[in-house]
């Protein structure tokens, strides 16, 4: 039973360009897929899609099967607001990339972290208290309760982003969905953000759809991988076979680049090492 | 020992809010040898870059151009400083004005800083725009853009050409040094590789030292020999950068190579 | 530039009202059907082949006086213009310069000028210069000057915050010649849609002032002091308040849909260049 399947996903914008066309793949409980993809490639649309938060004016069709076990698996696609808001954050959830802008800048961490749990969990007062204290000591925040009674702006981005990861878990959901969540981190907190990640994944034995533009970041934390290009997949397959023997020209030229890079890395280090 | 072409020396800075951003940065930029300045968010890195570029003043320190102390309030200095030394932005979108052509753009050097009317004394009118347009030609094919790109608009391009526009920019008055903020850092993966490639060619073929500021050390080992690390404002470790990224001393460089996300081995 | 030539609907019908308007401005230079001192017709006349919109309460032909009208609406929307836009923009490219104290008085000083009824601002002038067309223009001109000042003041320190300014200062390009080259010609075509708007405006405020008697004394025959003389007689003989009313309505309605066509045929530039 997947907690995913999408068949030939497209999404329209209202002149009749494709945005994503014909893209179909299954995410298994507790599989890692991710997503590698440039700007313009369809990659966060398809994370919009799968949370049916799609903007109004696109119009999507074809098949998105979400749910799993206790979630019989909801049609996504054309589902009314009232049913898809049960599915959000029960079974799937998602974190951004930019966490200023996803976390409400008025509000701080601990009441944004309370409205999940309460709604879902019925929590209120000390109980509710006591959630939120663990919620985000189990995203490895130091002194959660400063963190608790602190908005937005007035802590770090790694913070910042752990704190929309505790609110994304708030609900237990089978799936989570993270759209380039380290890209606008520095390079020591990116480290550290997907350490959390694969921890809090294996931990709860959840389904991972992680999207990226670096591979290397891809590597870190998913086996398989969809390669995504104009709206289409061009490729897919376990990692070590794209990185081994990528098959279509763009692949090719993805890894290329990804490879060159690290190289010059490895290179560098090892004439200036010991 | 030779003397730097750039040069700091117990640099302070701070804006006028008094927030410190840099303290007591020295550094030296030898003529031919790339420097990589990394560091993350906060690190001062593209502080010292438009320090470098006699954008801002420091609040203490000295900046030296050839063993020169900086001072543009100095016309000549200051016209012979920029038409040597010249930078290329992190973000394509804002470094091109949309409102000019791209023949224009590369050409604004030119103009201002008198280099058409240097290069062509006594020259008419005719002949220096025939010059300067011959000058453009050439740096765009540097760049590896045709000739017909010099007529056209920046929103006709896409964002690893317009870094390309932004470096023929830079290369057209034949400058020492290239000072880069980012160059590659908000390109797409498979074209940051192609522009790092063109900027090694164009400092080997032109006899650029490239300042590059990058927060990606992978960018830095593939381009500079030189790195500096930086960490709030203060250079942690200098050297090759072979041995900075091989055998780290400082501790803040240990954690950020080992932060590094790498391809799986074999 | 690549602009798709959208037509826009709003501006074809804007520039067809405003263009009835001064295509009537631009008669009357030449010839009205009487001359306005022409007291000949009977009082209150009705429509007829002699005076097709009747006459007015002295027996003056209406026609040639709300034709007129509309050359000196066309003059106070051009006069005031051209002030507003020359004052307010040497401001606000100052102000947009200005940095810490300096801005901030230059910001307070456009918000209390902008918050000066413009009404009373013609009266002061009025009682220093008399009651003239002039001193309405200069009223209109100077309360609009700081609202393109301030608008200029904003548009002029987004333009200062992009690298290619930095880029060009870095090619040794002097401050005047970046004014000229790159911040005048990225803020002009918002600039202009604001000046259309206040064209219209001023029209409205001439009215008001001829209406109260601080525009241009008799025999002229703004719409303004036309609606004026007409109230008395509004019921009986209502063409002589509709006619100019309906007019002064076209103007600014005009002015507006042609300030909402400007926005549309300029804007695709404006959002590309983001």
């Amino acid at each position: 039973m997947k907690i995913l399947e999408v068949k030939d996903l497209t999404v329209q914008t209202g002149d009749g360009s494709k945005v994503i066309s014909g893209v179909s793949f299954s995410v298994e409980p507790g599989e890692r897929l991710g997503l590698i993809g440039e700007s313009g490639s369809g990659k966060s649309m398809t994370a919009l899609a799968v949370m049916g938060l799609l903007p109004a004016e696109l119009k999507a069709s074809g098949s998105l099967l979400l749910g799993t076990g206790k979630d019989a698996p909801r049609q996504i696609i054309g589902a009314a607001e009232k049913d898809l808001n049960e599915i959000r954050g029960r079974v799937a959830s998602i974190v951004f990339q930019e966490p200023l802008t996803a976390l409400d800048p008025l509000m701080k961490i601990g009441r944004q972290l309370s409205e999940p749990l309460r709604r879902w969990k019925g929590l209120k007062a000390d109980a509710l208290h006591e959630a939120i204290i663990s919620a985000l000591t189990e995203v490895s925040i130091n002194k959660p309760e400063r963190i608790a009674a602190s908005y937005p702006y007035e802590i770090s981005g790694g913070e910042r982003q752990r704190a929309a990861i505790a609110m994304a878990l708030a609900c237990e959901p089978s799936l989570l969905i993270a759209d380039e969540p380290t890209t606008a981190l520095d390079v020591t907190v990116q480290a550290e953000i997907l350490t959390l990640l694969d921890a809090v994944v294996s931990k709860r034995g959840m389904s991972l759809l992680f999207i990226s533009h670096d591979l290397a970041v891809v590597s870190r934390i998913t086996d398989h991988v969809l390669v995504m290009k104009d709206g289409s997949v061009v490729e897919s397959g376990s990692l070590a076979d794209i990185l081994r023997s990528p098959q279509h020209p763009y692949t090719r030229d993805l890894v290329a680049s990804a490879k060159e890079l690290d190289n010059a890395l490895e290179i560098a280090k090892k004439s200036g090492g010991n | 020992m030779t003397t730097p072409i750039l040069e700091t020396r117990n640099l302070n800075f701070s804006y006028h809010s008094g927030v410190p951003i840099l303290n007591d940065v020295s550094i030296s930029i030898m003529k031919g040898q790339n420097v990589g300045l990394v560091g993350e968010s906060g690190s001062g890195k593209s502080t010292i870059l438009r320090l470098l570029l006699g954008i801002h003043r420091p609040t203490q320190g000295h900046i030296l151009f050839s063993g020169e102390e900086l001072s543009l309030k100095d016309k000549e200095q200051a016209r012979r400083f920029r038409s040597q030394v010249q930078v290329v932005f992190q973000d394509p979108y804002s470094s091109l004005d949309p409102r000019q052509r791209v023949d224009q753009l590369i050409a604004e050097p030119l103009r201002s800083l008198g280099l058409a009317k240097d290069a062509n004394p006594g020259s008419n009118r005719a002949s220096i725009n025939k010059w300067i347009e011959n000058e453009v030609v050439e740096a765009l094919k540097s760049v590896g853009l045709s000739a017909d790109s010099a007529k056209r608009y920046p929103d006709e391009f896409s964002g690893g050409q317009r870094q390309r526009i932004a470096i023929a920019r830079a290369i057209v008055c034949k400058p020492q040094v290239l000072l880069a903020d980012e160059p590659v850092s908000a390109l797409d993966v498979s074209t940051r590789v192609r522009v790092i490639d063109l900027i090694a060619e164009l400092g080997a073929t032109k006899g650029l030292t490239i300042v590059m500021v990058s927060h990606d050390l992978a960018v830095v080992a593939a381009l500079c020999k030189q790195s500096i690390v930086l960490e709030r404002g203060v250079v942690v470790e200098q050297g090759a950068t072979a041995t900075v990224l091989g055998a780290p001393s400082h501790p803040y460089t240990q954690r950020l190579i080992e932060s590094l996300p790498r391809l799986p081995v074999g | 530039m690549t602009t798709k030539k959208r037509h826009s609907l709003p501006l074809i019908v804007g520039c067809t009202l405003v263009g009835f308007i001064a295509l009537m401005a631009l008669v009357s230079i030449f010839w009205t059907p009487y001359s306005i001192q022409d007291m000949t017709g009977s009082r209150l006349g009705p429509l007829s082949s002699h005076h097709w919109l009747g006459t007015d309460k002295l027996g003056r032909d209406l026609l040639s006086r709300v034709m007129i009208g509309a050359r000196i609406a066309i003059a106070v929307g051009f006069g005031s213009v051209l002030i507003g836009a020359i004052l307010g923009v040497v401001l606000g490219l100052v102000a947009g310069f200005a940095q810490r104290w300096v801005d901030e008085s230059f910001s307070a000083m456009f918000d209390i000028l902008i918050a000066f009824p413009t009404l009373l601002l013609a009266m002061l002038i009025v009682a220093a210069r008399g009651a003239s067309l002039a001193s309405a223009i200069i009223a209109i001109g100077i309360g609009m000057s700081a609202i393109v000042a301030r608008l200029t003041r904003l548009l002029v320190k987004r333009v200062l915050a992009k690298d290619f300014i930095t880029a060009s200062r870095a090619s040794g390009t002097s401050w005047a010649r970046i004014i000229f080259i790159h911040i005048l010609p990225n803020i002009w075509t918002t600039l202009i849609v604001t000046f259309a708007l206040q064209f219209g405006f001023a029209g409205l405020t001439e009215a008001s002032l001829s209406y109260l008697g601080l525009g241009a004394p008799p025999p002229n025959a703004s719409w303004g002091s036309l609606l004026q003389e007409a109230q008395a007689t509004v019921l009986t003989s209502p063409v002589a308040a509709i006619a100019p009313g309906v007019l002064l309505v076209c103007l600014v309605i005009g002015m507006n849909l042609v300030a909402d066509g400007l926005r549309d045929v300029a804007d695709p530039t404006l959002r590309r260049s983001q």
